[in-house]
């Protein structure tokens, strides 16, 4: 069976791959402006769907229309090349082309963000493409792909589906319809993903979990440190991939940097992210909540310290509080699993080649952070971990123009930049000869 | 309130989806059903 929304990205993607890159450019600039003009209700949707506080939200609908606007820029610079002959009377041409309709599954923790910069990608190059929110997300999803169809998308260039992931996923990547698969999730999940793409050679970028090292060297700004770690640490409850998830602590600084981290997280403001004031909301399900209890039993039961929190609120919803956990011995479950959830566990080092080998012991490599005011330590450091993007001294490592993805089992290739345009361009060289 | 609804887009059309199959959606702050996905079955 060929499904009708395989037929339709089909018959859009053989007419919107021939229009021009201004014409896209023209489309997808619209639907920024869509974007930013509806961000207030669709940030409103996004707060009740997942549970960030709506300043998160307002944020993310804002990068979404950043980065369709940047997409638009970047269709016109699909730049081919051309290639010095070896022999006379011959041009050899390098072309970019879009490698076909499209495949998107994206995630509940950024369900605008994913979902924005899967289509504007794939518009830009001259794909079409059926993206497949998370079920958990479903308004954001359909709010961002209102904003494109009313922008003037033609019918079948995007589409939204929606329901169980395992058939939808089997049906849809078994087609041999669609040429490329973007997926933003688990690393199961990617590699199962993968194993299907494999049967027709469909093109991937698996943008999957980490485990981010954050290394806090003795020369840091402790207090700048303090400042960045804690907005990034219960940003979203936690429920980032990029989100610092293992911190090594200089044994030095180790007691003043834990006592100020659980002195700031106890200020953190937990409560329904449609309130005002409110920094961490919920997370996204009920059983989120019994894992972070597990993954906070363990460390404790190998002998961890609980400094704060470690429990869900008493109330209506799904709330853990801010956490820290000190002491946590390499082998807690934490250590390891990415947590997804405002956990934060601590553990000192004594050297930089003790603490690079710790921070590169996972299979996982997409975020790493560290704090030093040591240019070689910044360079040295930098350039030993094993991650996709690196952030020193602070976290943003996810900009519209910058590439985003990671390494070993975090997946392969990016989004954002002038990768994640290319990501649905394929390379065709066309050799001349005058007849 | 919940103010999106919910349809699939497939070939420029959103609709309700396929045999009015749905699951819910909860709003993790309070627990409760906020609305109904739609599922595409094809």
């Amino acid at each position: 069976m060929t499904w009708i929304a395989l037929v339709g990205a089909d018959r859009a993607f053989k007419s919107w791959k021939t229009t021009t890159a201004a014409f896209r450019w023209d489309i997808l600039s619209k639907a920024a402006d869509l974007i930013e003009a509806r961000c207030a209700e669709i940030a409103r949707t996004l707060t009740m769907e997942n549970g960030k506080s709506l300043k998160e939200a307002s944020g993310e609908i804002q990068f979404c229309a950043d980065a369709t606007r940047w997409y638009a820029e970047e269709a016109k610079r699909a730049y081919g090349r051309i290639i010095p002959a070896h022999a006379a009377g011959i041009r050899q041409l390098v072309t970019k082309e879009p490698v076909g309709p499209a495949l998107g599954f994206a995630a509940w923790n950024f369900p605008a963000g994913n979902v924005t910069l899967k289509i504007a990608a794939a518009l830009a190059a001259g794909c079409s493409i059926i993206v497949k929110p998370s079920d958990e997300t479903p308004g954001t999803a359909v709010a961002i792909g209102r904003c494109f169809q009313d922008a003037g998308v033609p019918a079948g260039a995007v589409n939204i589906v929606f329901g169980p992931p395992a058939p939808i996923s089997e049906h849809l990547i078994a087609s041999p319809i669609p040429r490329k698969v973007s997926l933003t999730g688990s690393t199961p999940v990617g590699k199962l993903l993968q194993r299907l793409a494999s049967e027709t050679l469909k093109r991937c970028t698996m943008e999957l979990g980490g485990h981010a090292p954050v290394i806090i060297f003795e020369d840091a700004n402790i207090e700048k440190a303090l400042d960045v770690l804690i907005a990034s640490k219960f940003r979203n409850a936690g429920q980032v991939c990029t989100s610092p998830t293992r911190f090594y602590i200089h044994e030095n600084i180790y007691e003043r940097f834990v006592a100020g981290f659980v002195e700031r997280s106890s200020k953190v403001v937990v409560g329904n992210g449609l309130d005002d004031g409110t920094q961490m909301g919920p997370l996204i399900t009920e059983r989120r909540l019994d894992l972070m209890d597990g993954y906070v039993k363990d460390a404790v039961d190998r002998g961890a310290k609980l400094a704060l929190g470690g429990y869900r609120l008493n109330r209506e919803g799904y709330f853990y509080a801010p956490t820290v956990l000190r002491d946590v011995p390499d082998d807690a479950l934490i250590m390891h699993e990415e947590p997804f959830g405002p956990i934060a566990p601590m553990a000192s080092f004594s050297s930089v080649d003790d603490v690079i080998a710790r921070a590169n012991s996972l299979p996982f490599g997409l975020a790493a952070y560290l704090f030093t005011t040591n240019l070689a330590t910044s360079a040295d450091v930098g350039e030993a971990l094993e991650a996709g993007v690196v952030g020193v001294n602070h976290t943003s490592v996810h900009e519209a123009e910058t590439p985003f993805g990671g390494v070993n089992e975090s997946g392969y290739g990016a989004e954002s930049g002038m990768e994640g345009l290319d990501a649905y361009l394929r390379t065709k060289m066309i050799a001349e000869k005058r007849a | 309130m919940y103010a999106e609804k919910l349809e699939l887009l497939i070939d420029g059309v959103w609709s309700q989806g396929s045999a009015g199959e749905t699951s819910p959606l909860f709003n993790p702050a309070d627990g409760t059903e906020i609305a109904r996905v739609p599922r595409y079955k094809g």
